[in-house]
C-alpha cells in the first residue's frame, strides 16, 4: 500500500462516522420541509428551497469537515511523526473533505432532480439549461468550497504555530481573528481601486449561475441567467488559494511543534 | 549512526526546557535519559525525532541538521496517547506499515503474538497496558537506526513492565540500533543500560557508564542519579 493510499485510508477511517451523521442530518433537514409539504398540501413549496439553501450551503461543508479531521489530529500533533511531506499529509485530508462534499452534492442535486422528475410540468425551464445549471453550481461550490478550505488550512496553522509562544497561547484565537479582520479589510479595500476593478472586469466568461425563484400559481418558476465571471478574479483566487496552500505547510513543517 | 546535541536551548516564553545541552549518542548503546518530570527529557527526544525545534544550537542524526523528515530514521515511542480509538490494532500496524518504508510487518505480526495483542481488538477497548504494549509494537517493528523511548513503563503494571523489558532485549538490535530510554521509574531499565545521564531542570548534571558505575563506584544508577540531584539542589540553593 502506498503512503498516499494508507494516509486516505487512515482519515476516511477517523472520519466516516461523522459524515455517516451528517448523511443522517441532512436527509432530516430534507424529511422536514416534505412533512411541512404534505401536512399544508402545498407541493413543491418548501423542499426545493431546502434543496437549494442546502446545496449552497456546502461551500461550508468542505472547511468544515476539513477543520474537524485537523482539530482531532491537532490534539497532541502525533501525526506530525510521519515521514510524509506537510503536502501529502494536508492533501490526504483534503482529498477525503473533498470526496464526501462531492457525495453529499451528488445526494442532494439527485434529490432535486427526483423531485424534478415527479413534477417536471409545473417547471417552466429546459432540461439542457437545467443541466447545465446544475452542473455549473455543482463545480462552482466544489471549487468555492476548495478555495475557503485553504483559508481555514492558513488560519488553522497560524492557530497552531503560536502554541509554542506562552505569552499568547491563551490569546491566539484572537490574533487569528485580528489577522481574519485584517485581511479582510485588505482585500475590501485592494477590491475597491478603479484601477484593479477595471483589470478585473476587463475579461469576463458568462456562465448559467444567476438563478432566480419565483413562487407562481402552485409551482416553482426558476430562471437561470447568464452571469459574468471576471476572469482575472478567477486567476487571483487561484493564485491566492495556491500561496495560503503553502504557507500552510511552511508553517506546519517549521512552526507546529509537538 | 550517532545522535548529536550541539549548545541546544529550548524556551518556552521565559521558560527553559533545555539550557545549552550538548550530548552525543553512538550507535549500538543504550542510553537512560533519567531524571524527574519536567526535567527535559521529553523535549530532548522529541528534538531528536524532528518533532520540536531548538531556539538555539544543533540537532543532528547521522550528521543531518534535524527536521521533520528525520523520523524516516527514527523510530518513537512518546508517552502520549497516539491512537485513533475507532482502529483496531491490525489497522493501526497496518497505518504505520503504509507510512514507515522500515517497518517490518513479519516482526509486528511477532510482536503482536509475544505481547498477546488481538489484531482485531479496536484500540478503544484495549486497557492502559496494552495501549502501552501496543506503542511497543509500533516502535520496535521498525528497523531503524535510532529507537526513542518515552516513558515506556508510565503507568503499566508491574507484570506489563516486565514483558516490556523482555520485548526490548528480544528486538533490539543492539549492535545496530542506537537506543534511548527516558525514564524517571529506573529499576527496571537499569539492567539494559550502557550510559546514564541525568537531566535536571534542562541542564546535564552528570553522564556515567554503567558497568564503570557499578564496578569501581560501587553504585546502582538509582542511588547515583539521587546523589547527582541532591548534590546539584545543594549547589543551587547555595
Amino acid at each position: 500500500m502506498s503512503a498516499f493510499k494508507g494516509l486516505l485510508k487512515k482519515d476516511f477511517g477517523i472520519s466516516k462516522f461523522w459524515f455517516l451523521f451528517w448523511l443522517i442530518f441532512l436527509l432530516t433537514l430534507l424529511i422536514i420541509p416534505l412533512g411541512m409539504e404534505i401536512y399544508f398540501h402545498m407541493p413543491l413549496s418548501f423542499l426545493p428551497m431546502a434543496v437549494i439553501l442546502l446545496l449552497g450551503g456546502h461551500v461550508f461543508f468542505l472547511p468544515a469537515m476539513l477543520l474537524s479531521l485537523l482539530h482531532l489530529e491537532g490534539k497532541t500533533q502525533l501525526w506530525l511523526y510521519n515521514p510524509q511531506t506537510s503536502k501529502v499529509l494536508f492533501l490526504s485530508k483534503i482529498t477525503v473533505s473533498f470526496v464526501y462534499q462531492v457525495i453529499s452534492q451528488v445526494l442532494l442535486t439527485g434529490v432535486g432532480l427526483t423531485i424534478y422528475q415527479f413534477y417536471k410540468n409545473q417547471f417552466f425551464i429546459e432540461v439542457s439549461t437545467l443541466f447545465k445549471g446544475i452542473l455549473v453550481l455543482n463545480a462552482g461550490l466544489l471549487l468555492i468550497a476548495l478555495y475557503m478550505s485553504c483559508w481555514a488550512l492558513f488560519y488553522w496553522t497560524i492557530y497552531h504555530s503560536l502554541g509554542k509562544f506562552p505569552a499568547v497561547k491563551n490569546w491566539r484565537w484572537l490574533v487569528v481573528l485580528i489577522l481574519f479582520f485584517v485581511l479582510n479589510t485588505i482585500s475590501t479595500l485592494i477590491a475597491k481601486v478603479e484601477f484593479i476593478k477595471e483589470i478585473v472586469n476587463k475579461w469576463t466568461i458568462p456562465v448559467l449561475m444567476n438563478t432566480n425563484f419565483n413562487y407562481k400559481q402552485g409551482g416553482w418558476e426558476i430562471n437561470l441567467n447568464a452571469a459574468e465571471i471576471p476572469l482575472a478574479g478567477i486567476i487571483v483566487y487561484v493564485i491566492t488559494a495556491f500561496c495560503l496552500f503553502l504557507i500552510s505547510c511552511w508553517l506546519l513543517d517549521r512552526k507546529v511543534e509537538v | 549512526m550517532t545522535v548529536q546535541l550541539s549548545n541546544v536551548t529550548k524556551r518556552y516564553g521565559r521558560d527553559f526546557s533545555l539550557k545549552n545541552v550538548s550530548l552525543s549518542f553512538e550507535k549500538g548503546k543504550i542510553y537512560g535519559l533519567l531524571g524527574p518530570n519536567g526535567s527535559g527529557k521529553s523535549t530532548t527526544l522529541k528534538m531528536i525525532a524532528g518533532l520540536v525545534y531548538p531556539s538555539s544550537g544543533k540537532v543532528e542524526v547521522d550528521t543531518e541538521e534535524v527536521s521533520r523528515q528525520t523520523c524516516k530514521k527514527v523510530a518513537y515511542l512518546t508517552e502520549l496517547d497516539m491512537f485513533y480509538p475507532s482502529f483496531t490494532v491490525g489497522k493501526m500496524i497496518d497505518f504505520y506499515a503504509s507510512q514507515f518504508e522500515d517497518f517490518n510487518s513479519k516482526k509486528a505480526g511477532q510482536l503482536l503474538l509475544d505481547m498477546k495483542l488481538d489484531r482485531n481488538k479496536k484500540i478503544k477497548q484495549l486497557s492502559k497496558g496494552n495501549r502501552g504494549r501496543l506503542k511497543l509494537v509500533l516502535a520496535l517493528s521498525r528497523e531503524s537506526p535510532v529507537l526513542l523511548l518515552d516513558e515506556p513503563f508510565s503507568g503499566l503494571d508491574p507484570m506489563v513492565r516486565d514483558s516490556i523489558v523482555k520485548s526490548l532485549l528480544s528486538y533490539i538490535n543492539f549492535e545496530e540500533q542506537t537506543v534511548i530510554i527516558a525514564t524517571h521509574e529506573i529499576d527496571e531499565i537499569e539492567p539494559l543500560l550502557d550510559e546514564a545521564i541525568v537531566i535536571f531542570h534542562g541542564d546535564i548534571i552528570g553522564q556515567k557508564n554503567v558497568e564503570t558505575l557499578r564496578e569501581e563506584e560501587g553504585l546502582s544508577v538509582l542511588e547515583w542519579l539521587k546523589s547527582a540531584m541532591a548534590e546539584r539542589e545543594r549547589i543551587e540553593n547555595e
